[in-house]
């Protein structure tokens, strides 16, 4: 089977991920985890991983990621809200910090 | 047993001054440090550069519940919650964290710092006292502050429904048409 451009992306994009979420647990675990929604073993894990170990999970042509987007309905009724009163911003970060 | 308490008030020290530089009052620093009233009044002429000021902590539960206030704290406690009962962290830790993260959005969204460090920390002793509940709204299913006991099927959150006269015009948008505070 051949390599098409797109699962390189895809494979580049896991080893991007994989690699930034190290950084973050290394600099700040808790807000870490906030921010990836991820949970204590799997921080762990990742944390402690190989540079050998990285590349073989994100050379798989799955993604490693998954959205973390919260109900779609919520997210609709949030982005779609006609009332401009200035507060979609916060609105949205609430959404996001409940996903 | 000497080295054991020395830690301990070199981490009350260290919490105070984070408190301090996040901009607590000293009734807050009173209420969660353990050092005396002394030393913290001298800790925070030093972090601060002033005197503390004087005057009492408004205690007002109304505030939280007025439209921009209310979709502020909501979000802050939204994010305390998730730190201190998601992720188990401790109180004061989850709390400093959870404030940083709500001045984070403020830096990145432009948008007014409503809810100070001591109002913040003001409405969770409000939960704590069982004063205040969270209610879900019925449009965008986020969990928003709320007085406690009140019935809350058909809530309806200040976002999604606004009062009649919110929205105070946007500085970056020329105004089309007058609105009131």
């Amino acid at each position: 089977m051949s390599h098409s451009k797109t699962i390189s992306e895809l494979q580049e994009l896991n080893l991007s991920y994989l690699m930034l979420v190290q950084k973050l647990i290394v600099e700040d675990r808790d807000t870490a985890i906030f921010r990836l929604k991820i949970d204590d073993d799997l921080a762990d894990l990742i944390a402690d991983m190989s540079a050998k170990e990285l590349t073989m999970l994100a050379r798989q042509p799955q993604s490693l990621l998954q959205p973390n987007l919260g109900p779609v309905s919520q997210l609709k009724a949030i982005l779609t809200n006609k009332r401009d009163t200035g507060m979609q911003a916060t609105h949205l970060a609430m959404h996001m910090a409940s996903a | 047993m000497t080295t054991k308490k020395l830690l301990e008030e070199l981490n009350q020290v260290q919490l105070a001054i984070e408190l301090i530089e996040l901009g607590a009052r000293l009734q807050v620093l009173e209420s969660e440090v353990s050092l005396n009233r002394g030393r913290l009044v001298r800790l925070y002429k030093e972090v601060s550069g002033k005197s503390p000021p004087k005057g009492m902590l408004p205690f007002s539960t109304d505030w939280f519940m007025t439209w921009q206030p209310n979709v502020h704290s909501s979000f802050f406690y939204n994010i305390y919650a998730r730190l201190r009962e998601g992720q188990k962290l401790e109180r004061m830790q989850a709390f400093i964290k959870a404030y940083k993260l709500y001045q984070e959005h403020i830096q990145l969204s432009g948008e007014e710092e409503v809810l100070a460090l001591t109002r913040a920390w003001t409405l969770v002793r409000f939960f704590e006292s069982d004063m205040f509940q969270l209610s879900k709204c019925n449009c965008c299913g986020l969990q928003f502050v709320n007085h406690a006991h009140t019935p809350d099927h058909d809530y309806m959150c200040g976002v999604c429904q606004p009062p009649s006269r919110a929205g105070k015009p946007l500085k970056q948008k020329p105004l089309k048409s007058r609105k009131e505070i």
